[in-house]
């Protein structure tokens, strides 16, 4: 816990890293997808008519009876269920497919400020249950979340991208006069200090050995690679702000935020070759929503409502899923989209969707966030 | 100037500080987002008709201040979290999600929406009474008055056990 010495300076130090934690692109304008503000409800209300009552009504009694609905037998009254309503935004409608393979799929759930809970999906039948042993993870930091260490078969406190690939560390971070990052040792919860806590780095991923991070310096952006062990990092020979690793490369979209409409393109970087290559170019906005499992970049075209498309290699680019709307949670998640050995499953608003050779079919009316890959 | 152009300078420039002042206030994101769109678009709207050298952020922090004190929270702005599209997760940012800002923030949800405007405008734009009075509509002393109870509720909250005093960089309204 950071010290503090008084009200005051708590509330500095919250308006400040609340300030932080919200900088990032400014969303492009579009004034056709106003939401005008409700002011005073009920006035609202009476205006509204019967339709808007009707509308109103739904959603509030869906939310009640999400609220107070009860847990499966035997499980721990604690666990919150994900919410498996009917959304209201239009899906797309693929050939139904219902994934006949035989694998659970992690996910996790929670409400702003609160920690997050965790479950599985099993497959085949995609019956659902909690876990009671996800619920409640925070980091000595008391960060929340809940995603699935798969090798080592537990619930971490971080997002999948604060996770090894061998599942051997998870990574969080503290605010001192620096950034301070720590690796917990999963098997023996060792808590090893990262070189630069003095810094601001922040970190974009690890990989088995090492933890990759950037620091804004006189000279722009650089890229850091800090050993897990502690021991001193250093500098990568490369320009540009990197935002993810994966695969033993770093990707990013070579700026650390793009004006609103600006075109989307993604870099690689290969950590061994230290080359970089424009791996994705598009004409409009686009983001980088998740990789596959080969490491490829799966990219949302256009916006929320986009197409998602993979690109397994440079210049190329393989139909995902059509008009997706990823489902969002209580502040930052991790990315919404995820490869493993099944395919290309995605996070969407009114449930789990699985892609197979360019076509999403939905897998799951489980409202939640992929939080681990199904095994 | 073209009123796109006009209006395309003032959004990407003032975007940041409207969406905190109205972050702030209501403490949620999503309702925060609704705002300051709500806000712009009556900037929009008043293109033209604001004075000749208006300060057109400081109308929209008068504008989106009040709005966010007026919001009703409503059933649809739960619902609209599940629709809304996330942005991709920055790794690091996360990391600043700990139990310290979620106190904070919970010792906050308790005051008045009118009192978080007070001071927010107060911590996070550092303005004085007088100027916070002006976006509010209330009279310097009452802002005052507000601002020190407001601040002695989040003590208590907040359990810090040692006095009340106040920064003097905060308590004599003479930084703005």
């Amino acid at each position: 816990m950071p010290d503090h010495d008084s009200i005051e300076q708590r509330l500095t130090d919250f308006y400040h890293r609340s300030r932080v934690a919200m900088s990032g692109p400014v969303p492009r304008w579009d004034p056709s997808a106003a939401r005008v503000v409700k002011h005073g409800w009920g006035r609202q209300l009476m205006f509204a008519g019967a339709a808007a009552v009707f509308i109103v009504a739904v959603f509030a009694g869906a939310r009640y009876l999400r609220l107070n609905q009860s847990p499966p037998a035997g499980q721990n009254q604690a666990v919150t269920s994900p919410t498996a309503e009917a959304s209201a935004t239009p899906q797309p409608t693929p050939t139904p497919s219902p994934f006949t393979g035989n694998c659970k799929l992690p996910v996790s759930w929670g409400d702003i400020g609160m920690p997050l809970s965790g479950g599985f999906v099993t497959f085949p039948g995609a019956s659902f249950a909690p876990d009671s042993s996800a619920s409640g993870l925070t980091t000595p930091y008391g960060q929340n979340w809940a995603s699935y260490d798969t090798p080592m078969r537990r619930w971490v406190p971080v997002t999948r991208e604060m996770l090894s690939p061998d599942g051997t560390t998870w990574l969080y971070g503290t605010l001192g006069r620096g950034m301070i990052y720590h690796a917990v040792d999963v098997r023996t919860g060792t808590d090893t200090t990262l070189w630069g806590s003095d810094q601001m780095f922040r970190i974009i991923g690890l990989d088995n050995s090492f933890a990759y991070a950037m620091l804004s310096g006189t000279g722009g952006a650089q890229l850091w690679r800090l050993p897990l062990d502690g021991s001193q990092g250093y500098q990568l020979k490369v320009n540009g702000t990197w935002q993810f690793v994966n695969h033993g490369a770093a990707w990013g979209t070579g700026s650390a935020s793009l004006p609103p409409g600006a075109p989307f393109s993604l870099q690689r970087f290969d950590m061994q070759a230290k080359t970089i290559t424009t791996w994705v170019q598009l004409s409009g906005p686009g983001s980088l929503v998740g990789f596959d499992a080969n490491g490829a970049p799966i990219v949302q075209v256009g916006g929320p409502g986009g197409d998602v498309i993979v690109a397994p290699s440079p210049g190329a680019q393989r139909p995902v899923a059509k008009a997706v709307t990823f489902g969002k949670g209580p502040g930052e998640m991790s990315l919404p989209a995820l490869g493993d050995a099944h395919g290309i499953w995605l996070g969407q608003t009114d449930g789990i969707y699985l892609s197979v050779n360019g076509v999403a079919s939905k897998q799951s009316s489980v409202q939640a966030y992929l939080a681990g890959p199904c095994n | 100037m073209e009123r796109q152009d006009w209006f395309d300078g003032i959004y990407t420039s003032t975007y940041r500080a409207v969406i905190g002042c109205a972050y702030f206030i209501v403490l949620d994101r999503d309702i925060a987002a609704e705002i300051t769109h709500d806000a712009f678009l009556r900037l929009w709207e008043h293109h033209g008709r604001l004075v000749r050298g208006s300060n057109e952020k400081a109308w929209l922090i008068r504008v989106v201040t009040n709005l966010g004190i007026s919001y009703r929270r409503s059933q649809g702005a739960a619902w609209r979290r599940h629709v809304d599209h996330q942005e991709p997760v920055d790794p690091g940012l996360h990391a600043l999600n700990n139990l310290e800002l979620v106190r904070v923030r919970r010792a906050l949800l308790r005051l008045e929406p009118r009192d978080r405007a007070v001071i927010s405008l107060r911590f996070d734009s550092g303005l004085g009474f007088a100027e916070i009075g002006a976006i509010v509509g209330k009279s310097e002393n009452t802002v005052k008055t507000r601002f020190h109870r407001a601040i002695d509720t989040l003590r208590r909250q907040l359990g810090d056990a040692s006095p009340f005093d106040v920064d003097s960089r905060f308590k004599d309204g003479s930084n703005a």
